[in-house]
């Protein structure tokens, strides 16, 4: 039979497996603590993050980040409804005002004004779709008619504007446009949808990340040339500041260093789930186990039970983030692992320095102790 | 292979000298007894013929001693592991894969009286076992020098002689071994006596 003259990594991995199967490794011990330890870190990491983009989600939705532009008869419909393919713009539509009004058949003595619009600016109100044609109308007004979307509403005539002879109008979409702090413009009227090819009074741009003076320079754009001096861009709801930068607030986050925790943590674990083996080890040593090879067993039991304590933080992470829907945000997946993969190489890490300090010596000085 | 200590002397701080100008040659085959009270310095000679303490008078010379091995006053195993593992160990530490490890373990175990232990876990021997189990796994390290150290001083009588049954195993192997003891049934299995508490040459 021919002999090698030292064990042969199968052996090192059979040992491993049998450390593993038998208990010795106490992997279900360590991938707990693992998961309890650096869990606790990457869940508080994703909470973090999801309060930001909460406050994000929110600042896009009171329409913090949506600015007018104003300027009678001077806004050209074509070119604000282009700034819908801006990048970084996530709707663009132009608004004018009409001198007719509706009257619907359920509340004859309130006439409702009716303005124009372009077909995108029903995505700046947040409509998931360009809507199909007919009349836009916000929330509280499809509330108090019960109207829905897709639904025709009874109007006294004379109905003005197209289709004299119908007694009734097509509701294409229902907007929300709620009292929380944004200009009341479109809280009560009806939108109707006219093409882009002609001038407006205002136009609608919805952008992010939130940037005012990148607004203004693409709504002015718009700008027929001539009026353009009184034209004005405002934020249309300043309730929630002016300023708002999502990545500097990720950036700055309270748990933005917490990763180093789990690295510490991790490294931690490592090094004590191999010093509480370190007689074993040694003994191991003593017995003619090459170092390096022991070090090789040592994080195979160690990639056994950090790989299962990172499967399960990654998947109470995933979890987190889909509960937020942080994936919407720029934020990726991986950004959310950094915790976790951070531990898994200090626990690792802490194995490996661990084993590769422990010495043969170890055995004597404790049997001499005894 | 041959091992000589030559004037050996060694004393702590706060010891007396434990030993001094003791000569000996130890030759391979045999098992030598190192004998004296308790605290006249058999595990530091030991430590010192495994190169581990350097002496404070003499030297050791040693020729074609390249693995030692050590068995300690009490064992030292992995609880979960079988007796077969603990033997197999060294055994794969020196070329064999599992199969002729085990194949050779089991022989071994057989020779020191474990036969039927072979399958049991570690935690599940008793004193004498365990002692047993230690010198059949310093053996597979095939070492060319072999220290044992009081290897019956936790046993009772009746176990203590089921290991000194087993230390004439030791004898006629490729190997040196010394074995530092107080028990007079231990000694009767030694080739060779070293007294402490005489002085040499
Ligand atoms: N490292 C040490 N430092 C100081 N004193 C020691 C050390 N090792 C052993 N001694 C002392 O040396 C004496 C002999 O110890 P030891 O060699 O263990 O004796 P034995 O093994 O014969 O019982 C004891 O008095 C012990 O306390
Ligand atoms: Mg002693």
């Amino acid at each position: 039979m021919k002999r090698l003259s030292t064990l042969s990594w199968v052996g090192v991995l059979s040992e491993a497996d049998r450390n593993i199967s038998s208990g010795v490794t106490r992997g279900p011990i360590w991938a707990a603590l693992f998961f309890v330890l650096v869990g606790l870190c990457a869940c508080a990491d994703v909470l973090a993050v999801g309060t930001v983009a909460t406050e994000a989600r929110e600042y896009l939705q009171v329409g913090a980040s949506t600015f007018v532009l104003k300027s009678d008869r001077a806004v050209d419909g074509r070119t604000c409804e282009n700034l819908g393919n801006v990048t970084g713009v996530l709707g663009a539509g132009a608004l004018r005002s009409t001198s007719q009004t509706l009257v619907f058949a359920a509340t004859p003595s309130s006439p409702v004004p009716i303005m124009e619009s372009t077909p995108g600016l029903g995505t700046v109100l947040g409509l998931a779709h360009k809507p199909a044609d007919g009349l836009l109308v916000p929330r509280s007004l499809a509330d108090s008619l019960g109207l829905t979307k897709g639904g025709n509403a009874p109007v006294l005539p004379p109905m003005p504007g197209r289709s004299a002879e119908s007694n009734e109008v097509k509701i294409a979409g229902v907007y929300e446009y709620p009292e929380d702090g944004r200009s009341r413009d479109l809280g009560y009227l009806a939108l109707a949808q006219v093409p882009g090819a002609d001038v407006f009074d205002s136009c609608w741009l919805k952008l992010w990340p939130p940037d005012p003076e990148y607004a203004s320079s693409l709504l002015r754009t718009a700008l027929t040339s001539r009026k353009a001096q009184d034209a004005t861009v405002r934020q249309l709801n300043s309730s929630r500041g002016l300023e708002f930068n999502p990545s500097s607030q990720y950036e700055r986050r309270p748990t933005r260093y917490i990763w180093i925790i789990g690295l510490l943590g991790g490294f931690g674990l490592g090094t004590v789930s191999a010093r509480t083996r370190k007689l074993e080890l040694a003994s191991n040593l003593h017995a003619g186990y090459p170092k390096r090879r022991l070090e090789g067993q040592m994080l195979l039991e160690g990639g056994f039970w950090v790989m299962s304590g990172t499967l399960l933080v990654s998947a109470a992470v995933v979890y987190l983030n889909r509960l937020y829907g942080l994936g919407l945000w720029g934020i990726s997946a991986l950004g959310g692992m950094k915790v976790p993969l951070c531990a898994a190489l200090g626990a690792l890490a802490g194995v490996w320095l661990a084993t590769h300090t422990t010495r043969e010596e170890a055995l004597f000085s404790y049997f001499k102790e005894r | 292979m041959l091992m000589r200590g030559v004037g050996l002397g060694h004393w702590f701080p706060a010891t007396a000298a434990l030993f001094s100008r003791l000569s000996f040659e130890l030759a391979s085959g045999k098992v030598y007894g190192l004998i004296g009270p308790s605290g006249s310095g058999k595990s530091t000679l030991l430590s010192i013929l495994a190169g581990w303490i350097e002496p404070k008078e003499g030297k050791v010379e040693k020729e074609g001693i390249a693995a030692i091995a050590w068995v300690a006053q009490h064992p030292f195993g992995v609880g979960k592991r079988s007796v077969l593992d603990h033997v197999s160990l060294p055994l794969m530490c020196r070329g064999a894969d599992r199969a002729s490890a085990e194949r050779e373990a089991s022989e071994l175990l057989e020779q020191f009286g474990l036969a039927e232990a072979k399958d049991r876990n570690f935690s599940a021997l008793s004193g004498g076992e365990g002692q047993r189990l230690m010198l059949a796994r310093a053996v597979a390290k095939a070492p060319q020098l072999l220290l044992v150290d009081e290897p019956t001083a936790g046993l009772d009588r009746r176990t203590a002689a089921s290991v000194n049954e087993r230390m004439g195993q030791l004898s006629h192997r490729n190997m040196i071994v010394v074995v530092a003891t107080h028990d007079e049934a231990t000694m009767s299995a030694c080739d060779e006596l070293i007294d402490l508490n005489k002085e040499c040459g």
